[in-house]
């Protein structure tokens, strides 16, 4: 597991790029063998103000990547990113924009 | 009277939309297992009639050669669009991933998807009065990416 980013603000517009860890294992869904696992619920929180909920399935590619952009943002605010998937297993980080 | 009415409607209408759009995946799980597009769609907003007008954006390869994992960038020009959803009409479960965006929020966002086969992406756009706007590009895949 893991969350990478690349988060810059310019002319107070953020631009994201995540990348996240994680198996986004079908299983079952797609006629496979192995325990179906994979991100449900991904949050995004600039302060305490949501950006967004993403609600994924496990037909994201593997090791999700999700690009975004969001106004109102400055250079040196934090914005949290949090995953849930379908096992319980959850994921949260804090991330810096430059 | 009638002006106090019409408000009192139109705050339980605000009070509904907050809820209904607080968590979709929970509210309306079953459009999430769906097995046609038709059915999530449904099964999300309650109606499948969509409008092809321009509003809704995607961008997506003509061609894949991975179909595990397909580059999509899903946008509108839509002032407030609530949610947005991208569905593949070739796999398994079609419901691909849906967002809740907030106002501030730019409606543009690219990730990449799997695609067992050559089939139709579709971005479905639900606007603030709950209209739906649709997009579908087919994309090739050379190699199929939804297995096990």
């Amino acid at each position: 597991m893991g969350i990478k980013a690349i988060a810059k603000v310019k002319k107070s517009i953020a631009t994201v790029k995540l990348l996240v860890k994680h198996p986004m294992e079908p299983g079952a869904i797609a006629g496979g063998k192995k325990p179906t696992k994979y991100i449900n619920h991904m949050t995004v929180k600039h302060g305490d103000k949501l950006v967004f909920d993403m609600y994924p399935t496990s037909a994201i590619a593997k090791n999700p990547y999700i690009k975004f952009a969001f106004k109102g943002a400055k250079k040196g605010d934090m914005i949290t990113v949090e995953w849930f998937d379908n096992t319980g297993a959850s994921e949260k980080k804090d991330i810096k924009l430059k | 009277m009638k002006r106090r009415k019409f408000l009192g409607l139109g705050l339980s209408a605000v009070a509904f939309s907050t809820v209904a759009s607080a968590n979709i995946l929970k509210e309306h799980p079953q459009a999430f297992d769906a097995k046609s597009i038709e059915e999530a769609i449904k099964g999300l907003y309650g109606t499948s009639e969509t409008l092809n007008d321009g509003k809704a954006k995607l961008k997506a390869p003509d061609i894949a050669e991975n179909g595990a994992a397909v580059p999509v960038t899903v946008s509108t020009t839509l002032e407030n669009p609530k949610t947005m959803v991208i569905t593949v009409d070739g796999n398994p479960h079609p419901l691909v991933a849906a967002w809740e965006v907030q106002p501030g929020t730019i409606p543009k966002f690219s990730t990449r998807i799997k695609m067992r086969k050559t089939a139709n992406v579709t971005l479905i756009v639900e606007d603030e009065n709950g209209k739906l706007h649709s997009v579908t590009k087919q994309v090739k895949v050379t190699v199929g990416g939804c297995g096990g």
